[in-house]
Formats: C-alpha cells, structure tokens, sequence
C-alpha cells in the first residue's frame, strides 16, 4: 500500500463533496458515478476504490455531521430578542452553507428516502428543542410549545421558500436568498419579544 | 405503474396523455379555493385568519399536488417555477392585499412572515407524511394548532 492515509481520506471526502453538489443539483437517480468522478478529476476505477456504489457514497453524505453548534443549547438568563436574533442568525448561516445537503434531503424525502426522512426529522427537533429549551425561560410551557412549533416552522418554511424565489428569478448565486432582517423581525415577533420595544 | 395504480391498461393511459411528460403537466392546474371566507364575511382579523387558513387546508387536502411542485421546484423545473409564481401571484391577491387595507403598513410584512409560516406546517407535513398528510390534517389537534399559529403572525387590530 502506497498511499498513505491522510491522502486517501482527502480524496475520499472530494468524492463525498463531489457527489453531494451533483445529488443536491441533479438527484441521486439522475447523477452517475461516471459523472462524479468527473467532476473530482478522477477516473471511474479510482473513484471505485474508494466507494463500492454510488450508494455507499450517498450513506457517506448522511453520515456527515448535520447538526448546529452544542453551545446555543446553554441556557443561564432569560432569553432577550438580541440572543434569540443570534441563534436565528447562526441557524440560517447554517442552513445557508449547508444548503446543498439540505436540498438532498429534501430531494429523496419526497423520493421516499427513509434516513433523509430521519435526518429532516431529527434536525427540525433539534432546532425546536432549542428555541423551547429559551422561551422556558420567558413563558409558560404550553405557550413556549406553541412558540418554539411557531419559530422551527418560520426557518424552514422561510428557507424554502426563499430558494423558490431565487429559482424563481433565475439567479444562480452564492448570495443568501434569505432576507435575515425580516426573518429576524418575524423570529422576535413570534417568540413575544416584540412588545418590549424591539420593533 | 401509474396505470396500474388507476386499474387501466398501458394504452388507456397513453391514449389519454402521450407522454409521462404531458401527464405532468396536465396535473399543474392552478387550486380551485371556491368560495372564500372573504367573499363571504366583512374583512377583520377574524375573517384574514379564516382565510389563510381555508388556503392553507386546501393545499393541505392536496398533498400530492405539493409533492410534486416541491419535487420540481428543488430541481429548478420550469413548469413547476412557473406554476408556483402563479400561486404566489393568487396569495398576493387572497391574502396580502386584504392585510395591507386592514393593518396598512404592517400588512405587508404579516403576509410575509404567514407565508414563510404556512410553507413551514406544509412543506412539514408532506415531507413527514407524504400522501398521508391529508388525513393528519384533518385531525382536529393539527387543525387547532394550525388556527394558533396563523393567529400568532397577526398582531391584534387596535
């Protein structure tokens, strides 16, 4: 054996970033891994060295870590709009960066994928799960329920349906669609922060 | 597959839609919402709220039809694009305007922050149920907990 590991795990997670922008563009059905290998500057044979389908390389992208910094789960003081502004900020960030694996699992969930189905699933608790975990600190529990539902619902729907409008207007751009002030704005309106002169 | 799940033969399905393609297209008619909250009822907070969530159901009633624009707009499909501007175009329409005349300035924003809402319940409940969601819905605690929410982006009318 030549290659030495460092190497071999550099080009294994090209392939695996290769594949997820050809996946998230095109689906896993319609991308082959001829195409993949293409794209990574490799050939066929080296590609199959690495992964033994272009299945394996798809249970390789959702073995990527997905989730969101464990530092936004701490909770010490009553959540202020400013804090809440800055989890929002940071779960779009992510959402923006991770946008290619984001639009994968939204691609084979609705193509019956039972771990992106999983994944979606898991992420939206997590999210939700953080935002309740905060607005305990300002609301009863039923109303923090209601709340955090109301907050996890407005990222992603607010996400998607910004893509759709940059579809929409043809932009093929690295630009966030979003538009993180009025999210920001909804997110403080939603969690019952705006009466205390945020807006 | 698609013949088989209707109990035709392959050529009854083909004589009707040539293609897979034009069997497609032929799904992407725009929703008949029939007659709306507000064309029956003068406009408040009550009666906008009524009427998202009447738009709301009625997607909600269709999941397959939301399967399938989703499906294309992820994949930058031209028919769907189009089909969800027209939508987009029927919200402005059912929803925003009546908010501007009843909130003035805020109106705008309300819509916005609904829209990005009730893409969030719908975009939820296909991708976490698929067809079934239709059943979900008619659920009453999802039907209760879609009024609390819709009610939320709302301010109240002073």
């Amino acid at each position: 054996m030549t290659v030495r590991a460092p190497r071999r795990d550099e080009t294994r997670s090209r392939i695996i970033q290769g594949a997820l922008e050809l996946f998230a563009r095109d689906g896993f059905d319609n991308t082959t891994v001829r195409g993949i290998a293409r794209r990574v500057g490799l050939t066929d044979a080296a590609l199959y060295y690495h992964f033994k389908s272009k299945r394996e390389i798809l249970e390789a992208i959702w073995e990527m870590p997905g989730g969101v910094s464990p530092s936004q789960i701490h909770v010490d003081a009553p959540l202020t709009a400013p804090q809440l502004c800055a989890i929002v900020e940071s779960l779009l960030e992510f959402a923006h960066i991770n946008r290619d694996f984001i639009t994968l699992v939204n691609r084979e969930n609705l193509a019956g994928d039972e771990t992106a189905r999983a994944i979606r699933h898991h992420n939206r608790a997590h999210v939700r799960r953080i935002f309740h975990q905060h607005l305990l600190t300002i609301t009863t529990p039923e109303d923090a329920d209601l709340r955090s539902d109301a907050l996890v619902t407005l990222i992603l729907g607010g996400t998607l349906r910004a893509s759709i409008q940059q579809n929409l207007a043809g932009v093929e751009s690295d630009d966030d669609p979003v538009d993180r002030e009025r999210i920001l704005r909804a997110a403080v309106h939603l969690a019952g922060l705006a009466e205390a002169g945020v807006r | 597959m698609v013949a088989r799940s209707l109990g035709l033969s392959d050529p009854a399905v083909h004589y009707h839609f040539p293609s897979k393609q034009a069997l497609y297209l032929a799904l992407l008619s725009q929703p008949d919402y029939g007659l709306l909250p507000l064309d029956q009822h003068p406009l408040t907070r009550e009666s906008v709220i009524d009427q998202m969530l009447h738009l709301a159901n009625w997607w909600l009633a269709h999941p397959g039809l939301g399967q399938i624009v989703v499906r294309g707009q992820l994949s930058s499909d031209e028919p769907s694009l189009q089909y969800l501007e027209v939508t987009d175009q029927r919200w402005e329409a059912l929803v925003c305007a009546p908010l501007i005349e009843l909130l003035g300035d805020r109106g705008r924003e309300t819509a916005d922050l609904a829209s990005d809402l009730l893409w969030g319940v719908y975009s939820d409940a296909i991708f976490a149920f698929g067809d079934g969601a239709r059943e979900v819905a008619e659920q009453a605690y999802f039907q209760d907990r879609l009024r609390q929410l819709v009610s939320l982006t709302i301010p109240e009318v002073p």
